[in-house]
Protein backbone atom coordinates (compact mmCIF):
# COMPACT_ATOMS: atom_id res chain seq x y z
CA UNK A 1 0.00 0.00 0.00
CA UNK A 2 2.92 2.22 0.93
CA UNK A 3 4.13 1.97 -2.47
CA UNK A 4 0.66 3.69 -3.55
CA UNK A 5 2.39 6.83 -2.33
CA UNK A 6 3.00 10.21 -4.14
CA UNK A 7 7.42 9.33 -4.83
CA UNK A 8 5.62 5.65 -6.40
CA UNK A 9 3.01 8.32 -8.79
CA UNK A 10 5.77 10.48 -9.83
CA UNK A 11 7.51 7.38 -11.16
CA UNK A 12 4.47 6.52 -12.88
CA UNK A 13 4.23 9.39 -14.37
CA UNK A 14 7.71 9.80 -15.66
CA UNK A 15 6.83 6.28 -16.82
CA UNK A 16 4.17 7.85 -18.74
CA UNK A 17 6.40 9.78 -21.04
CA UNK A 18 8.53 6.57 -21.61
CA UNK A 19 5.16 4.83 -23.01
CA UNK A 20 4.08 7.80 -25.22
CA UNK A 21 4.24 6.05 -28.41
CA UNK A 22 5.72 9.06 -30.74
CA UNK A 23 8.53 9.68 -28.28
CA UNK A 24 9.64 5.81 -28.68
CA UNK A 25 9.41 5.52 -32.16
CA UNK A 26 9.80 8.63 -33.60
CA UNK A 27 6.92 11.53 -34.83
CA UNK A 28 5.36 9.63 -37.67
CA UNK A 29 2.59 12.29 -37.77
CA UNK A 30 3.08 16.24 -37.30
CA UNK A 31 0.26 18.34 -36.87
CA UNK A 32 -0.47 21.33 -34.66
CA UNK A 33 -2.21 24.49 -34.30
CA UNK A 34 -1.13 27.36 -32.74
CA UNK A 35 -3.02 30.57 -31.79
CA UNK A 36 -0.73 33.72 -33.00
CA UNK A 37 -0.85 37.25 -32.90
CA UNK A 38 -1.39 39.31 -35.96
CA UNK A 39 2.02 41.09 -36.47
CA UNK A 40 2.92 37.37 -36.58
CA UNK A 41 1.48 36.64 -40.21
CA UNK A 42 2.16 38.02 -43.44
CA UNK A 43 0.98 41.31 -44.14
CA UNK A 44 -0.37 40.33 -47.44
CA UNK A 45 -3.09 37.87 -45.71
CA UNK A 46 -3.70 40.60 -43.32
CA UNK A 47 -4.78 43.01 -45.53
CA UNK A 48 -6.98 40.45 -47.34
CA UNK A 49 -9.08 40.01 -44.58
CA UNK A 50 -9.58 43.70 -43.82
CA UNK A 51 -10.70 44.32 -47.29
CA UNK A 52 -12.73 41.50 -47.02
CA UNK A 53 -14.57 42.85 -43.91
CA UNK A 54 -16.45 46.01 -42.86
CA UNK A 55 -17.28 44.70 -39.01
CA UNK A 56 -15.02 45.30 -36.25
CA UNK A 57 -14.93 41.71 -34.88
CA UNK A 58 -11.93 39.95 -33.56
CA UNK A 59 -10.30 37.84 -35.73
CA UNK A 60 -8.32 34.74 -34.34
CA UNK A 61 -5.18 33.87 -36.27
CA UNK A 62 -3.45 30.39 -35.86
CA UNK A 63 -0.61 28.93 -37.47
CA UNK A 64 -0.99 25.45 -38.72
CA UNK A 65 2.51 23.07 -38.46
CA UNK A 66 2.72 20.29 -40.55
CA UNK A 67 5.47 18.09 -41.67
CA UNK A 68 5.52 19.57 -45.34
CA UNK A 69 5.12 23.11 -43.93
CA UNK A 70 2.83 25.62 -42.14
CA UNK A 71 0.10 27.72 -43.40
CA UNK A 72 -2.33 30.92 -41.33
CA UNK A 73 -5.64 30.38 -40.68
CA UNK A 74 -7.88 33.13 -39.81
CA UNK A 75 -11.12 32.48 -37.62
CA UNK A 76 -13.82 35.31 -37.39
CA UNK A 77 -17.65 35.70 -36.84
CA UNK A 78 -19.46 37.53 -39.65
CA UNK A 79 -23.03 37.45 -39.29
CA UNK A 80 -24.54 34.64 -38.62
CA UNK A 81 -21.75 33.01 -40.53
CA UNK A 82 -18.39 31.67 -38.72
CA UNK A 83 -15.24 31.82 -41.63
CA UNK A 84 -11.95 30.16 -41.58
CA UNK A 85 -9.77 31.70 -44.35
CA UNK A 86 -6.36 29.88 -44.96
CA UNK A 87 -3.10 31.36 -46.59
CA UNK A 88 -0.28 29.58 -47.32
CA UNK A 89 3.29 30.18 -45.66
CA UNK A 90 3.67 33.36 -48.27
CA UNK A 91 0.37 34.73 -47.15
CA UNK A 92 -1.47 33.66 -50.34
CA UNK A 93 -4.79 32.27 -50.25
CA UNK A 94 -5.63 28.81 -50.15
CA UNK A 95 -9.19 27.86 -48.79
CA UNK A 96 -12.27 29.82 -47.76
CA UNK A 97 -14.51 27.55 -45.16
CA UNK A 98 -18.15 28.78 -44.28
CA UNK A 99 -19.95 26.86 -41.35
CA UNK A 100 -23.85 26.40 -42.01
CA UNK A 101 -26.66 24.94 -40.60
CA UNK A 102 -28.16 21.99 -42.25
CA UNK A 103 -31.50 23.56 -43.66
CA UNK A 104 -29.15 25.83 -45.47
CA UNK A 105 -28.33 23.04 -47.65
CA UNK A 106 -30.02 22.96 -51.23
CA UNK A 107 -32.48 19.96 -51.04
CA UNK A 108 -30.78 18.17 -53.69
CA UNK A 109 -27.48 18.13 -52.18
CA UNK A 110 -29.18 17.19 -49.06
CA UNK A 111 -30.90 13.97 -50.48
CA UNK A 112 -27.60 13.22 -52.07
CA UNK A 113 -25.47 13.25 -48.93
CA UNK A 114 -28.22 11.12 -47.06
CA UNK A 115 -28.57 8.76 -50.36
CA UNK A 116 -25.02 8.12 -49.55
CA UNK A 117 -25.28 8.35 -45.58
CA UNK A 118 -28.19 6.24 -45.37
CA UNK A 119 -26.58 3.57 -47.80
CA UNK A 120 -23.38 3.22 -46.11
CA UNK A 121 -24.37 3.80 -42.39
CA UNK A 122 -27.08 2.14 -39.85
CA UNK A 123 -27.04 5.58 -37.57
CA UNK A 124 -25.58 9.11 -38.42
CA UNK A 125 -25.74 12.16 -36.66
CA UNK A 126 -24.48 15.73 -38.38
CA UNK A 127 -21.97 17.25 -36.41
CA UNK A 128 -21.01 20.27 -38.44
CA UNK A 129 -21.20 21.31 -41.85
CA UNK A 130 -18.72 23.42 -43.73
CA UNK A 131 -19.12 24.62 -47.65
CA UNK A 132 -15.55 25.27 -48.83
CA UNK A 133 -14.30 27.62 -51.40
CA UNK A 134 -11.31 27.27 -53.34
CA UNK A 135 -9.25 28.43 -56.76
CA UNK A 136 -11.01 31.20 -58.99
CA UNK A 137 -14.35 31.55 -57.27
CA UNK A 138 -11.97 33.32 -54.14
CA UNK A 139 -8.94 34.86 -56.44
CA UNK A 140 -10.83 37.93 -56.76
CA UNK A 141 -13.14 38.46 -53.95
CA UNK A 142 -14.31 41.70 -52.77
CA UNK A 143 -16.65 40.79 -50.06
CA UNK A 144 -17.87 37.73 -48.08
CA UNK A 145 -21.03 38.26 -49.43
CA UNK A 146 -19.88 37.15 -52.56
CA UNK A 147 -18.64 33.60 -52.40
CA UNK A 148 -20.92 31.69 -54.91
CA UNK A 149 -18.82 28.86 -56.11
CA UNK A 150 -19.13 26.23 -53.47
CA UNK A 151 -16.30 23.68 -53.85
CA UNK A 152 -17.03 20.97 -52.03
CA UNK A 153 -19.43 20.76 -48.69
CA UNK A 154 -17.31 18.82 -46.18
CA UNK A 155 -19.41 17.15 -43.28
CA UNK A 156 -18.33 16.03 -39.44
CA UNK A 157 -20.29 13.16 -38.67
CA UNK A 158 -20.65 10.57 -36.28
CA UNK A 159 -21.67 7.49 -37.45
CA UNK A 160 -22.12 3.74 -36.64
CA UNK A 161 -21.82 0.99 -39.25
CA UNK A 162 -22.50 -3.09 -38.02
CA UNK A 163 -22.41 -1.84 -34.19
CA UNK A 164 -19.31 0.11 -34.56
CA UNK A 165 -19.22 3.55 -33.61
CA UNK A 166 -16.76 6.28 -35.11
CA UNK A 167 -16.65 9.58 -36.27
CA UNK A 168 -15.89 10.72 -40.09
CA UNK A 169 -14.78 14.07 -41.92
CA UNK A 170 -17.31 13.30 -45.43
CA UNK A 171 -16.23 15.55 -48.21
CA UNK A 172 -19.09 15.97 -50.90
CA UNK A 173 -19.04 17.58 -54.50
CA UNK A 174 -20.74 20.15 -55.75
CA UNK A 175 -23.33 17.57 -56.99
CA UNK A 176 -23.42 15.74 -54.10
CA UNK A 177 -20.65 13.09 -54.80
CA UNK A 178 -18.77 11.83 -52.17
CA UNK A 179 -15.11 13.06 -53.00
CA UNK A 180 -13.32 11.47 -49.24
CA UNK A 181 -13.82 9.94 -46.18
CA UNK A 182 -11.94 10.28 -43.26
CA UNK A 183 -12.01 9.24 -39.85
CA UNK A 184 -11.36 11.19 -37.12
CA UNK A 185 -9.60 9.78 -33.93
CA UNK A 186 -11.63 11.02 -30.75
CA UNK A 187 -8.95 11.74 -28.18
CA UNK A 188 -8.91 9.42 -24.59
CA UNK A 189 -12.15 11.03 -22.74
CA UNK A 190 -11.79 9.35 -19.28
CA UNK A 191 -10.40 12.08 -17.63
CA UNK A 192 -13.75 13.87 -18.63
CA UNK A 193 -16.20 10.54 -17.48
CA UNK A 194 -14.77 9.15 -14.55
CA UNK B 1 -21.01 30.68 -16.99
CA UNK B 2 -17.73 29.28 -15.70
CA UNK B 3 -17.08 32.66 -14.20
CA UNK B 4 -19.82 32.73 -12.33
CA UNK B 5 -19.43 29.32 -11.03
CA UNK B 6 -15.95 30.52 -9.53
CA UNK B 7 -17.36 33.20 -8.35
CA UNK B 8 -20.02 31.77 -6.32
CA UNK B 9 -18.03 29.22 -5.03
CA UNK B 10 -15.48 32.09 -3.90
CA UNK B 11 -18.66 33.75 -2.22
CA UNK B 12 -19.48 30.65 -0.11
CA UNK B 13 -16.00 30.43 0.77
CA UNK B 14 -15.61 34.11 2.01
CA UNK B 15 -18.55 33.10 4.30
CA UNK B 16 -16.87 30.23 5.78
CA UNK B 17 -14.31 32.19 6.96
CA UNK B 18 -16.81 34.90 8.05
CA UNK B 19 -18.66 32.52 10.30
CA UNK B 20 -15.33 31.78 11.72
CA UNK B 21 -15.39 28.14 12.63
CA UNK B 22 -14.07 25.86 10.41
CA UNK B 23 -11.53 22.70 9.82
CA UNK B 24 -8.93 22.64 7.12
CA UNK B 25 -7.25 20.14 5.60
CA UNK B 26 -4.87 19.79 2.86
CA UNK B 27 -4.62 16.47 1.15
CA UNK B 28 -2.55 14.76 -1.34
CA UNK B 29 -4.64 12.36 -3.66
CA UNK B 30 -2.17 10.93 -6.71
CA UNK B 31 -4.27 8.47 -8.72
CA UNK B 32 -4.05 5.99 -11.89
CA UNK B 33 -6.61 5.52 -14.43
CA UNK B 34 -6.20 2.56 -16.68
CA UNK B 35 -8.77 2.09 -19.55
CA UNK B 36 -9.22 -0.92 -21.70
CA UNK B 37 -11.44 -0.50 -24.98
CA UNK B 38 -12.96 -3.78 -25.39
CA UNK B 39 -15.45 -3.04 -28.21
CA UNK B 40 -16.75 0.56 -30.00
CA UNK B 41 -19.28 0.42 -27.19
CA UNK B 42 -17.75 -1.43 -23.96
CA UNK B 43 -14.96 -0.14 -21.94
CA UNK B 44 -13.53 -1.14 -18.90
CA UNK B 45 -11.90 1.37 -16.24
CA UNK B 46 -9.79 1.18 -13.79
CA UNK B 47 -9.03 3.61 -10.81
CA UNK B 48 -6.29 3.29 -7.84
CA UNK B 49 -5.96 6.63 -6.00
CA UNK B 50 -4.73 7.15 -2.78
CA UNK B 51 -5.05 9.33 -0.35
CA UNK B 52 -2.85 11.27 2.54
CA UNK B 53 -3.72 14.11 4.83
CA UNK B 54 -0.85 16.42 4.83
CA UNK B 55 -2.21 18.93 6.97
CA UNK B 56 -5.23 19.35 9.43
CA UNK B 57 -6.29 22.41 11.36
CA UNK B 58 -9.25 22.88 13.34
CA UNK B 59 -9.59 26.61 13.87
CA UNK B 60 -11.94 26.60 16.69
CA UNK B 61 -9.59 24.62 18.65
CA UNK B 62 -6.34 25.42 17.10
CA UNK B 63 -5.19 22.43 16.83
CA UNK B 64 -2.63 20.92 14.33
CA UNK B 65 -1.67 17.58 12.71
CA UNK B 66 0.42 16.38 9.98
CA UNK B 67 1.35 13.94 7.22
CA UNK B 68 -1.45 10.93 7.95
CA UNK B 69 -1.60 8.14 5.42
CA UNK B 70 -5.75 8.16 4.63
CA UNK B 71 -6.80 4.79 2.46
CA UNK B 72 -6.30 3.50 -1.39
CA UNK B 73 -9.27 3.20 -3.50
CA UNK B 74 -9.17 1.07 -6.02
CA UNK B 75 -12.28 0.96 -8.62
CA UNK B 76 -13.44 -0.97 -11.63
CA UNK B 77 -16.12 0.29 -13.46
CA UNK B 78 -17.73 -0.92 -17.00
CA UNK B 79 -19.13 1.72 -19.65
CA UNK B 80 -21.52 1.59 -21.99
CA UNK B 81 -21.28 4.22 -25.10
CA UNK B 82 -25.39 4.38 -25.21
CA UNK B 83 -24.92 7.16 -27.64
CA UNK B 84 -22.64 9.15 -29.85
CA UNK B 85 -21.93 11.46 -26.88
CA UNK B 86 -22.84 9.55 -24.17
CA UNK B 87 -22.70 6.55 -21.84
CA UNK B 88 -23.54 4.64 -19.14
CA UNK B 89 -21.86 3.37 -16.27
CA UNK B 90 -21.83 0.96 -13.28
CA UNK B 91 -19.14 -0.68 -11.11
CA UNK B 92 -17.68 -1.58 -8.15
CA UNK B 93 -14.86 0.04 -5.64
CA UNK B 94 -12.89 -1.12 -2.53
CA UNK B 95 -11.82 1.55 -0.14
CA UNK B 96 -8.43 0.08 1.88
CA UNK B 97 -7.97 1.75 4.94
CA UNK B 98 -6.12 0.73 8.21
CA UNK B 99 -9.39 0.05 10.37
CA UNK B 100 -12.01 -1.80 7.93
CA UNK B 101 -12.46 -1.66 4.49
CA UNK B 102 -15.67 -0.07 2.52
CA UNK B 103 -17.03 -1.43 -0.33
CA UNK B 104 -19.02 1.00 -2.80
CA UNK B 105 -21.06 0.33 -5.83
CA UNK B 106 -21.15 3.02 -8.72
CA UNK B 107 -23.54 4.21 -11.23
CA UNK B 108 -23.11 7.22 -13.38
CA UNK B 109 -24.53 8.64 -16.71
CA UNK B 110 -21.88 10.91 -18.93
CA UNK B 111 -22.05 13.31 -21.78
CA UNK B 112 -19.07 14.03 -23.45
CA UNK B 113 -19.77 17.10 -26.19
CA UNK B 114 -17.30 19.32 -27.86
CA UNK B 115 -17.94 23.23 -28.40
CA UNK B 116 -15.84 25.68 -29.98
CA UNK B 117 -12.63 24.06 -29.12
CA UNK B 118 -14.12 23.60 -25.87
CA UNK B 119 -15.21 20.14 -24.27
CA UNK B 120 -17.62 19.62 -22.09
CA UNK B 121 -18.35 16.64 -19.39
CA UNK B 122 -21.50 16.46 -17.87
CA UNK B 123 -21.98 13.73 -14.95
CA UNK B 124 -24.92 12.32 -13.04
CA UNK B 125 -23.80 9.79 -10.62
CA UNK B 126 -25.12 8.04 -7.56
CA UNK B 127 -22.95 5.28 -4.95
CA UNK B 128 -23.76 3.59 -1.84
CA UNK B 129 -21.23 2.80 0.47
CA UNK B 130 -21.03 0.14 3.06
CA UNK B 131 -18.39 -1.02 5.60
CA UNK B 132 -18.79 -2.55 9.30
CA UNK B 133 -20.49 -0.93 11.97
CA UNK B 134 -22.10 2.17 9.81
CA UNK B 135 -24.95 2.95 8.22
CA UNK B 136 -25.04 2.37 4.08
CA UNK B 137 -24.39 6.04 2.81
CA UNK B 138 -25.84 6.98 -0.21
CA UNK B 139 -24.39 9.93 -2.37
CA UNK B 140 -26.35 11.79 -5.00
CA UNK B 141 -23.66 13.76 -7.42
CA UNK B 142 -23.90 16.59 -10.86
CA UNK B 143 -20.37 17.53 -12.00
CA UNK B 144 -19.71 20.10 -15.07
CA UNK B 145 -16.10 19.93 -16.27
CA UNK B 146 -15.06 21.97 -19.11
CA UNK B 147 -11.33 21.13 -20.79
CA UNK B 148 -10.25 23.89 -22.68
CA UNK B 149 -6.55 24.07 -24.82
CA UNK B 150 -4.39 26.32 -24.05
CA UNK B 151 -3.03 26.58 -27.98
CA UNK B 152 -5.07 26.73 -30.86
CA UNK B 153 -8.33 25.23 -31.14
CA UNK B 154 -7.38 21.65 -30.53
CA UNK B 155 -5.41 19.71 -27.99
CA UNK B 156 -3.02 18.21 -29.94
CA UNK B 157 0.11 15.51 -28.88
CA UNK B 158 2.54 17.64 -26.69
CA UNK B 159 0.33 20.30 -25.65
CA UNK B 160 -1.14 21.64 -22.82
CA UNK B 161 -4.45 22.05 -21.69
CA UNK B 162 -7.01 23.08 -18.40
CA UNK B 163 -9.45 21.05 -17.16
CA UNK B 164 -12.05 22.89 -14.34
CA UNK B 165 -14.10 20.78 -12.24
CA UNK B 166 -17.43 22.00 -10.63
CA UNK B 167 -19.48 19.08 -8.96
CA UNK B 168 -22.45 19.41 -6.63
CA UNK B 169 -22.66 16.05 -3.79
CA UNK B 170 -25.39 14.88 -1.91
CA UNK B 171 -24.76 12.60 0.79
CA UNK B 172 -27.66 10.64 2.85
CA UNK B 173 -26.24 8.32 5.76
CA UNK B 174 -28.75 7.28 8.44
CA UNK B 175 -30.50 10.33 9.30
CA UNK B 176 -28.10 12.83 8.35
CA UNK B 177 -27.64 15.19 4.86
CA UNK B 178 -24.93 16.75 3.64
CA UNK B 179 -23.85 18.63 0.86
CA UNK B 180 -20.57 19.16 -0.34
CA UNK B 181 -19.11 21.49 -3.03
CA UNK B 182 -16.38 20.86 -5.38
CA UNK B 183 -14.25 22.97 -7.68
CA UNK B 184 -11.28 21.73 -9.27
CA UNK B 185 -9.06 23.81 -11.49
CA UNK B 186 -6.71 21.68 -13.39
CA UNK B 187 -3.69 21.92 -15.79
CA UNK B 188 -2.95 18.65 -17.87
CA UNK B 189 -0.39 17.57 -19.82
CA UNK B 190 -1.11 15.64 -23.71
CA UNK B 191 1.44 13.24 -24.06
CA UNK B 192 -0.32 11.40 -26.73
CA UNK B 193 -4.10 10.93 -27.70
CA UNK B 194 -4.65 8.31 -24.96
CA UNK B 195 -1.80 8.96 -22.49
CA UNK B 196 -2.82 12.17 -20.17
CA UNK B 197 -1.15 13.25 -17.05
CA UNK B 198 -2.89 16.20 -14.96
CA UNK B 199 -1.89 18.13 -11.87
CA UNK B 200 -5.01 19.54 -9.33
CA UNK B 201 -5.89 22.11 -6.87
CA UNK B 202 -9.04 21.19 -5.70
CA UNK B 203 -11.26 22.76 -2.91
CA UNK B 204 -14.19 21.14 -1.53
CA UNK B 205 -16.47 22.45 1.73
CA UNK B 206 -19.18 20.70 3.36
CA UNK B 207 -20.68 21.06 6.51
CA UNK B 208 -23.78 23.55 5.59
CA UNK B 209 -25.82 22.12 7.94
CA UNK B 210 -23.70 21.46 10.86
CA UNK B 211 -22.18 24.35 13.23
CA UNK B 212 -18.98 24.57 11.62
CA UNK B 213 -17.61 24.16 7.88
CA UNK B 214 -15.22 21.87 6.65
CA UNK B 215 -12.47 23.10 4.14
CA UNK B 216 -10.68 20.34 2.21
CA UNK B 217 -7.59 21.45 -0.36
CA UNK B 218 -6.94 18.38 -2.60
CA UNK B 219 -3.36 18.15 -4.52
CA UNK B 220 -4.17 15.88 -7.11
CA UNK B 221 -2.17 14.10 -9.75
CA UNK B 222 -3.96 11.94 -11.64
CA UNK B 223 -2.76 9.91 -15.19
CA UNK B 224 -4.71 8.64 -17.58
CA UNK B 225 -3.77 6.14 -20.07
CA UNK B 226 -5.53 3.68 -22.33
CA UNK B 227 -4.04 0.44 -22.61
Amino acid sequence: MTLLRVPFLCALCCLAFLLDADTCIGQTKYERELRIQPNQVPPSAISYIDSLRSDPQKIKWYKEIRIEGHSYEAKFKFEKYKYSIEFDSTGVLEDVEKTIDWHEVSPDIQQAICDHLYAHYDIHKIRNIQLHYAGSSIRDLNSLEDLSDIAAYELVIDVRKDGVRSTRQISFGVNGSLISTFTIINRLSDNMEF
Amino acid sequence: MLHRLVLSLFWLLIVGYLKGQAIRQTIVQPSVNLSHKISSEWKLNMKIESRQLADVSDLEDEQFSGYQYVHTDIAMVASYKSGFNHSIAGGYMIRIRRENNAHRTIQQYAIIDKKEGIRWGYRLASDQTWSSGDDMELRLRGRVAAEIPLSGLEIDTHEWYMKIQHEYLNSWEGNNYDLEIRLAPTIGYEISGSNQIEASLEYRVNGFFEDRYRHRYFIGLGWYLRI
